[in-house]
């Protein structure tokens, strides 16, 4: 096995209220993780169980309630250039006034990277994406897939340490998240970054994932697991090992509907 | 276009007929008018006249444009100053500017300033709503996008919320510039020795109802045609902002 490295995300005994009316209830709370640098790690959990709010407290775009929070070692309190964040609504989150290029270009302006180096950076992405020919179109030309290849192209020329992903190819059909997927793999093994990646798909996880942490249902979710998923990629979801791994995860699912509580499921690998 | 030519000839055809039984001081035939206007055209006091109140509408439209476009941004921005704001704005919407003509009038003078003014009044009002309205709907991902790219506030106000904005001020410049028309038709009316409102309220006096005529077509095709100049200007020029989508009507 390879030497561990180190943590660069510790999240400790964090919580989160949103202020409404019932201050006491956390949407998640008591919250532990840890990160090592070039995992890319999953955060698998029902709809609604605070898996997006979670990921905004990593990303700095939501204050945390209580608890520790860092990166580096340096506590998050705002965002920052280092951990880019693709959002799950390509639509919204790129600019339908700029072009693809522009739009990629967008991070290395605002940081006043020289014009000639912004170049070749933004001509890498955009190929490495598989955009080229698509370079001079507005988002309104575009389609689904392409709308969040090019977001994932302007978080990855800006060169964050980590990656946040929210469900990135939730709004894709099947057959383009299949391809988007399999890209994502090609680009965390070619870039060697730090990914966090929720979904709601135990079949993504399982695609993606070297760590899958399960989060329980809120209010006061927590990380109920976290497993280390040991396959080579690319993965292959017909093997025998793959579907036993996927019913392991899936009895989380399943238990939580025959019983609320988490605290008697006993599940080792 | 074809029906737009049969909308205008029914119209001046039902004109025409109303024209017959009528006193040509009471209701001038389309013809009679046709006369009376080439009277004011060939005496230069048409072409002068449109020419002093399109000069008082651009010039205090164009002001109160770029005065209130980016005040609207700054207001709709910083939270504080928009409920500052908010009861104030929400009062004196309702109070078109042309009540305020005869307060200009007495504060600022018959001259061109108070006209100005109240174009300008009337202009910032209509932008800077419809500014803050823009600010406002802006989506917030695009906002957190750019701040997780390592934006600073003064860099998302001007690459992410004023490119967001630009179909929403525009919209305003539109509104604005009609009410341009109308304040300045009023004001010239009470207070000025030129321009078509002049022409309109004094033709009266000189039983020259074709004037008056003449004077009201001018006004319409002066307000449509710079209408439709500013929404090809924006087809063309604003278009990746969103614009064309925005102007329908
Ligand atoms: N701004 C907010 N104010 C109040 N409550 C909120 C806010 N945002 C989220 N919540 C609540 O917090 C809980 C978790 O929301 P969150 O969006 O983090 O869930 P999620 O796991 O990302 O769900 P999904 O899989 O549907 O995206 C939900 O019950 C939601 O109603
Ligand atoms: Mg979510």
């Amino acid at each position: 096995m390879a030497v561990l490295k180190n943590h660069i995300i510790e999240i400790k005994n964090l919580s989160k209220a949103y202020a409404t009316g019932t201050a006491e209830s956390n949407v998640i709370s008591d919250i532990n993780l840890n990160i090592r640098e070039g995992e890319f790690h999953i955060l698998l959990g029902p709809s609604g169980c605070g898996k997006s709010t979670l990921l905004n407290i990593i990303a700095g775009l939501l204050r945390k309630t209580e608890g520790k929070i860092s990166m580096n070692g340096k506590s998050i309190r705002t965002p920052d250039k280092d951990r880019g964040v693709v959002f799950q609504n390509a639509d919204t989150a790129i600019y339908p006034w700029l072009t693809v290029y522009e739009n990629v270009e967008y991070g290395l302006k605002i940081n006043r990277v020289p014009k000639e180096e912004r170049k070749k950076i933004v001509e890498h992405y955009i190929d490495m994406v598989g955009l080229s020919e698509h370079k001079d179109k507005f988002p309104g030309e575009l389609s689904g897939g392409m709308k969040q290849r090019t977001q994932i192209a302007r978080v990855l020329a800006n060169d964050p340490q980590v990656l946040i992903m929210d469900e990135p190819f939730g709004a894709l059909d099947a057959q383009t998240r299949r391809t988007m997927q399999q890209e994502l793999i090609k680009i965390w093994q070619k870039t060697g970054k730090t990914i966090i990646f929720v979904t709601h798909d135990i079949q993504e996880a399982l695609l993606l994932g070297t760590d899958i942490s399960i989060m329980s249902k809120s209010p006061d979710a927590k990380i109920y697991q976290t497993y280390k998923v040991d396959f080579a990629y690319p993965r292959d979801e017909t093997t025998e090992e793959f579907n036993a791994f996927y019913r392991t995860l899936n009895a989380h699912f399943i238990e939580r509907d025959a019983d609320e509580s988490y605290d008697d499921l006993k599940i080792a690998i | 276009m074809a029906s737009g030519i049969a909308t205008w000839a029914i119209l001046i055809l039902l004109w025409f007929l109303a024209s017959l039984s009528q006193d040509e001081t009471f209701l001038p035939s389309p013809l009679e008018t046709v006369q009376g206007t080439k009277e004011i055209i060939t005496n230069g006091k048409l072409l002068l006249f449109s020419f002093v109140s399109l000069k008082r509408v651009l010039i205090g439209w164009s002001i109160g444009t770029l005065v209130a476009a980016p005040l609207g941004l700054v207001v709709g921005r910083v939270g504080f100053l928009r409920k500052l704001v908010e009861p104030f704005v929400n009062f004196f919407r309702f109070i078109p500017a042309m009540a305020f003509l005869t307060l200009f009038l007495m504060w600022f003078g018959v001259g061109e300033s108070s006209k100005l003014i109240l174009i300008i009044y009337g202009t910032v009002f209509t932008v800077m709503v419809n500014t803050i309205a823009g600010v406002i709907a802006v989506d917030p991902n695009r906002i957190n996008s750019a701040r997780t790219l390592g934006a600073s506030e003064w860099q998302i106000i001007r690459t992410v919320i004023w490119p967001s904005i630009i179909p929403y001020v525009f919209t305003g410049a539109r509104l604005g510039l009609g009410g341009s028309f109308s304040s300045i038709i009023a004001a010239e009316m009470l207070a000025s020795k030129e321009g078509l409102g002049y022409l309109i309220y004094t033709s009266r006096l000189y039983f020259h109802t074709d004037w008056i005529f003449a004077g009201i077509i001018c006004l319409g095709l002066l307000g449509y045609l710079s209408d439709k100049l500013l929404r090809i200007l924006g087809n063309h020029l604003l278009k990746k902002y969103g614009v064309h989508e925005k102007v329908g009507f």
